[in-house]
């Protein structure tokens, strides 16, 4: 249990090994290298081409990826892959695949492609918005040659005109342009307020034609100067053309599908190999580099220490190794370390945020409190009967499933077991589907055989049971705090500060208990005296750094005021009660509903069922989420507030990266 | 009549407690939605997690309606004959269901809010989800708190 | 005031979007590209690529960014609840329109070309319409005011002859109309906004006015009502060296940036320096907006933050196409959140 101990490695190259060192530190994935991008004395980068080559071919497959996947059917679904079902590389064969395909050359293909594509398709939008517009001329007896450039003589314009203006327009037009023009309107339609005309006019009476159309503010619509014969002529051209271009569109998308169900795999796995190597010439960016060595420094293991050793042993000629406790400055990373009992719930402290380097790690402290809190918050042994067969299920489908995931399921495993037995003692099966199911009846000896309390007729009791819990869980992390503060030597808080507040604490407690009765009625005065002691420690102890009688005297009085919100923490509990009291009476209403559909006539049986399936998924999924997140906030809000403050950064060593394949260590199948 | 009115005033109790809450939940999980699909329009890949953040408030509506039933229950409503009850204990069920009535109601609008701007979080910093989902949670203490009164309370009164 | 959770939708859209503004990585790969086209390839892998594939060359990127600024204009126009908010921030887009247009027809007038390929259709104002408008001298359907101050400009031409006195009631107009849609809003933060946009104005106008040497006693005119920092301060400041600017204004937030500019002596260089200075003043003011779950300010800083990404890119893309100083350029990057 604990912060595993770091080791500072400094680690000096010889360049000619340089990358085959970086390899093995690659590949053991035990060293997180420490960035030295400030040192002044960094000279400019040497690696930094091989970076930006690397930095090109990852943009390529990045464009790659992005044009390619939406064609790709995935023979694995996502959920597969990122459950770890994905192909296993080694890195020499990845090296042989990069050697043999040129990204660059396929990007620029695949450029090709989408540029023609997205030509096509903004073709098709505008022949689209051609053709509308030429279905308002299937009217027109001329050539659109007159409107879109005009002849030698005649020319036009056409556009939309209010109906309200439209008898005036013409009016004007006729009396003003008289004989040198000929007016089309197109039919009127009712509900639209303007309506389409086109104007034909000799060439030279251009102006007064504008300036009559601005006046009863016709709004102009350019024709295209490529548009000459007759509209109807016309339109058979466009279609035609989109015929061609829907014809070409469709070619190219065939094309790129080939291409994708061709490609994406080996550029997938080459996304990871290109974003390993960059891994890795980052590391190179971060150290110092002179003109024959290279000078790398990593945090490593003390546990990896001689593994690491040993791997780089080929290379004892061209590099040399240090290994130096963390310094002063040093801002070491965290790498947590726990017994198997307690690594799923590590998936907790990361959630949080893993401890500063040197502090505890709370992950065993908080792991039986979360087991116990999440039985208690879903309660229910139906559901977690359900969740274990689909968490082994998973578990067993998939092995290669990555560490978190796996962590987390393992995690959510433990809480389905410990919510069995808190079910099975609170004879809480899918609520009381047992008692009222009548065919259920025969399991009824075995419900019994383990019930011992039922919550919804004696909520007081597990009440008490869980403040209980409160109480013994913020002793606890006062205690823990006591410890800590011991543990670093700080005596005066030990004491002062957190003993006086347990001394405090249980001292109300005893009282408390002694009037209540629940104590033998000694424990009333050794109550009292605690409690006062403990008081005054906490008055004058919060009281000391200030200066002054009046700020002294309030900042002890605050302190001790403090006290209240162990009062509200305790109370905070009672959601073990209210959760799990709510899980079993949803179950209970849904077998109730159940019960009651069953009534209807023929149909009866089989809506109930229907009610009582998707009902209990409904509850399994609202209450899994509740008890997980509740059984979270007492250890982060109650717990974690009495001794812990997370803030340190988690330990990412230099490893490959593996978002589509598994990279392993040299060729495991080759 | 009388021997009707304490009756009546349990379902008045029942009522409130289940259509406050109901309404508290559903304002809460329509605000968190609402982020939620501004999040979704950009970003599709994050509709696990907005869900989940947007199914936070929805607690409150449930623990309405456990009130509700836990009251029907009492006075035999559900599944057998009605009790006797009298017009001073129908009155003291009725106010035993206020707590969630009035704090469900709030504390869903409250904890939509804090969702929704979880949700806003997690668009900008998915790592985070953790904390995002414990946020809104704080909120929901109290709504926990006023169910376990409205509990107390209805325990508390003898039929 | 409707109640502030319809923002909730907006916002949270705004901040996935947010993410996808280009980083200080991106940055620094645009500006280590040895060409335009390797720079333009590094773009590809943004946002911007989707208008890239539609340029005929590499050179036409102006056309990138007009389309991506207008597809974000456009987007957020469709789904933001006030669309105020959006139109306030292309005001500036409308009044350089009609600048452009004002000056050619001028410049038509005078014989020379009309220079329509100048105008954005960033504005609010369908370019069509202004074009229409301005060509048939009918002003009457401008909105903006413009249908008084447009035929006023023009005669400011024909009386006086002089471009600075027009585009000066251009501006003026320009920021009122920022003023009194930032006030029809009621919304503290966006009044606040406006008014540090006012003080950037002003502020970078007094250093232009120091450049050409005009004096205090004329200068009132250039300078906008309802800023932070008063008319009368603005005018003093023209009459003190630029050392002492800090000390004169130096009350207001907008003022203490001046005492940032170091190397006061070349001009030229400091107004270039004193543009980023007031930019990066004015993505201060509304980096507040990230504490506002269902903030309306929100919109107009992601507007902003994608202004000044544009801006950024545009810097970055020059230099590279012409080979400027890098370490250069970097100094010139806005802040974008």
């Amino acid at each position: 249990m604990a912060v595993a101990e770091l080791k500072k490695l400094d680690l000096y190259v010889h360049k000619s090994v340089c990358d085959d060192v970086l390899g093995v530190l690659q590949k053991v994935g035990c060293c997180e290298i420490i960035s030295r991008t400030d040192d002044a004395s960094r000279e400019a980068p040497v690696m930094n081409e091989r970076l930006q080559q690397i930095d090109g071919q990852i943009s390529d497959i990045r464009f790659l990826l992005r044009f390619l996947e939406p064609h790709y059917k995935d023979p694995v679904s996502s959920l597969d892959r990122s459950l770890g079902e994905r192909p296993i590389f080694s890195m020499e064969e990845l090296e042989k695949l990069s050697a043999g395909t040129n990204v660059g050359d396929i990007a620029a293909r695949m450029h090709s492609l989408e540029s023609r594509l997205m030509a096509v398709r903004s073709e098709v939008s505008q022949n689209i918005g051609q053709l509308d517009l030429l279905k308002k001329f299937l009217d027109f007896p001329y050539p659109m040659e007159f409107l879109s450039c005009g002849t030698e003589r005649v020319r036009g314009i056409s556009g939309t005109l209010p109906v309200a203006s439209l008898q005036g327009w013409k009016n004007a037009v006729e009396s003003r342009l008289g004989k040198d023009t000929e007016i089309f309107v197109a039919r009127v339609d009712e509900k639209d307020p303007d309506v389409w005309v086109t104007l034909l006019y000799a060439k030279e009476r251009e102006p007064e034609a504008f300036e009559i159309s601005s006046k009863y503010s016709l709004s102009r619509v350019e024709i295209p100067r490529n548009m000459t014969q007759n509209a109807s002529d016309e339109i058979a051209v466009l279609k035609k053309r989109q015929d061609a271009l829907a014809a070409e569109d469709a070619f190219i998308v065939r094309k790129v599908g080939e291409e994708a169900e061709k490609m994406v795999p080996a550029i997938r796995s080459l996304s990871d190999y290109y974003s390993s190597l960059r891994k890795r010439f980052e590391a190179l960016d971060d150290s110092i580099v002179t003109e024959q060595t290279i000078a790398l420094q990593a945090w490593v293991p003390v546990k990896a220490v001689d593994f690491l050793k040993r791997e780089l042993l080929p290379f004892r000629d061209s590099i040399e190794m240090v290994l130096a406790d963390p310094g002063e400055g040093d801002l070491p990373p965290t790498l947590l370390q726990n017994a198997k009992a307690a690594l799923p719930y590590e998936t907790l402290t990361k959630l949080y945020g893993v401890p500063l380097y040197g502090e505890l790690d709370p992950t065993p402290l908080l792991a039986p409190f979360f087991f116990i809190y999440f039985g208690m918050c879903l309660g229910d042994a139906g559901y977690a009967l359900v969740m274990i067969a689909g968490l082994l299920y998973f578990l067993r489908k998939y092995k290669r499933m990555p560490s978190s995931v796996k962590q987390f399921m393992h995690l959510i495993l433990g809480a389905a077991v410990s919510t069995l037995i808190y079910g099975a003692l609170t004879g809480s099966w899918f609520g009381d589907l047992v008692d009222s199911v009548g065919f259920l009846s025969f399991l009824k000896p075995i419900k019994n055989l383990f019930f011992v309390i039922d919550p919804m007729q004696k909520p007081m009791t597990i009440l008490g049971i869980a403040l209980t819990f409160g109480v013994v869980h913020l002793g606890f992390g006062l205690f823990i705090a006591f410890y800590d503060c011991l543990r670093k030597k700080d005596y005066m808080a030990a004491f002062c500060d957190k003993g006086a507040w347990i001394t405090m604490l249980s001292g109300l407690l005893f009282l408390l208990g002694g009037a209540a009765g629940a104590l033998p009625s000694v424990f009333s005065p050794i109550g009292k005296w605690m409690a006062i002691i403990g008081a005054v420690t906490v008055f004058l102890y919060q009281g000391r750094g200030k200066t002054g009688i009046m700020s002294k005297f309030f900042s002890g009085v605050l302190a001790v005021y403090g006290s209240t919100s162990y009062l509200g923490d305790v109370l905070s509990y009672s959601r073990l009660l209210a959760l799990g009291l709510a899980s079993a009476a949803v179950g209970v209403i849904i077998n109730m509903l159940g019960k009651l559909s069953s009534g209807i006539p023929y149909v009866g049986w089989f809506v109930a069922i229907l009610v009582v399936l998707v009902g209990h998924t409904f509850g399994l999924a609202v209450n899994v989420l509740g008890a997980f997140v509740h059984s979270l906030r007492l250890q982060y809000v109650e717990f974690f507030s009495k001794f812990y403050s997370g803030g340190g950064k988690f330990f990412s060593p230099l490893t490959y990266s593996s978002q589509y394949v598994d990279v392993t260590e040299t060729s495991a199948n080759s | 009549m009388e021997q009707y009115l304490g009756i009546m005033l349990s379902v008045l109790g029942a009522a409130l407690a289940a259509g406050w809450a109901g309404a508290g939940s559903a304002i809460g999980v329509g605000i968190a939605g609402e982020s939620g699909a501004g999040v979704m329009t950009e970003d599709p890949g994050k509709f696990g997690l907005v869900l989940l953040l947007q199914a936070l408030p929805g607690t409150q509506g449930i623990y309405g309606l456990m009130t509700a039933f836990l009251v029907l229950l009492k006075v035999g409503l559900l599944g057998g004959s009605p009790l006797a009850v009298g017009i001073w204990q129908g009155l003291g069920i009725c106010f035993a269901c206020l707590p969630v009535a009035i704090a469900e109601y709030f504390s869903a609008i409250a904890q939509g809010k804090t969702s929704a701007a979880c949700i806003q979080m997690i668009a900008k910093r998915p790592e985070e989800t953790g904390k995002a989902v414990i946020l809104p949670a704080m909120v929901e203490t109290y709504a926990v708190l006023a169910l376990l009164t409205s509990i107390i309370l209805l325990n508390s009164i003898k039929l | 005031m409707a109640p502030a959770e319809r923002y909730g939708y907006t916002v949270a859209r705004l901040r996935a979007m947010g993410n996808r503004l280009l980083d200080e990585s991106s940055y620094q790969r645009i500006l280590d590209s040895e060409d335009l086209d390797a720079a333009m390839k590094v773009l590809g892998e943004t946002a911007y690529a989707a208008w890239i594939a539609d340029l005929k060359s590499n050179r036409e990127f102006d056309k990138a960014i007009e389309s991506e600024l207008l597809y974000v204009y456009s987007e957020l126009q469709k789904f933001v609840p006030d669309k105020r908010l959006v139109e306030i921030c292309r005001i500036p887009y409308d009044f350089h329109n009609i600048k452009v247009l004002v000056k050619s027809h001028i410049l038509q007038k005078e014989g020379h070309e009309r220079r329509f390929d100048l105008l954005t259709k960033l504005g609010n104002i369908p370019t069509d319409d202004l074009v229409m408008a301005v060509e048939s001298e009918d002003y009457r359907l401008l909105p903006y005011g413009l249908h008084v101050v447009l035929p006023k400009s023009v005669a400011l031409w024909e009386q006086a002859k002089n471009i600075l006195e027009v585009e000066k009631e251009l501006d003026d107009q320009q920021y009122l109309m920022i003023r009194k849609m930032g006030s029809d809003c009621a919304i503290p933060s966006i009044l606040a906004w406006t008014r540090a946009k006012i003080d950037a104005e002003n502020v970078r106008n007094a250093v232009r006015l120091r450049r050409i040497g005009v004096d205090a006693s004329s200068a009132e005119s250039f300078f906008h009502d309802g800023g932070y920092i008063s008319k009368e301060s603005l005018v003093a400041l023209l009459s003190e060296p630029l050392e002492g600017w800090t000390k004169l204004v130096g009350f207001t937030d907008c003022g203490i940036l001046i005492g940032e500019l170091k190397e006061l002596g070349d001009m030229n260089h400091v107004l270039v320096e004193m543009e980023r200075v007031l930019d990066d003043y004015i993505t201060k003011v509304l980096s507040k907006a990230k504490y506002g779950a269902f903030s309306e300010d929100n919109i107009i800083q992601y507007l902003w933050a994608k202004e000044m990404e544009a801006k950024n890119v545009r810097i970055l893309l020059v230099s590279v196409a012409n080979g400027t100083n890098r370490e250069m350029v970097r100094g010139l990057l806005r802040r974008v959140q």
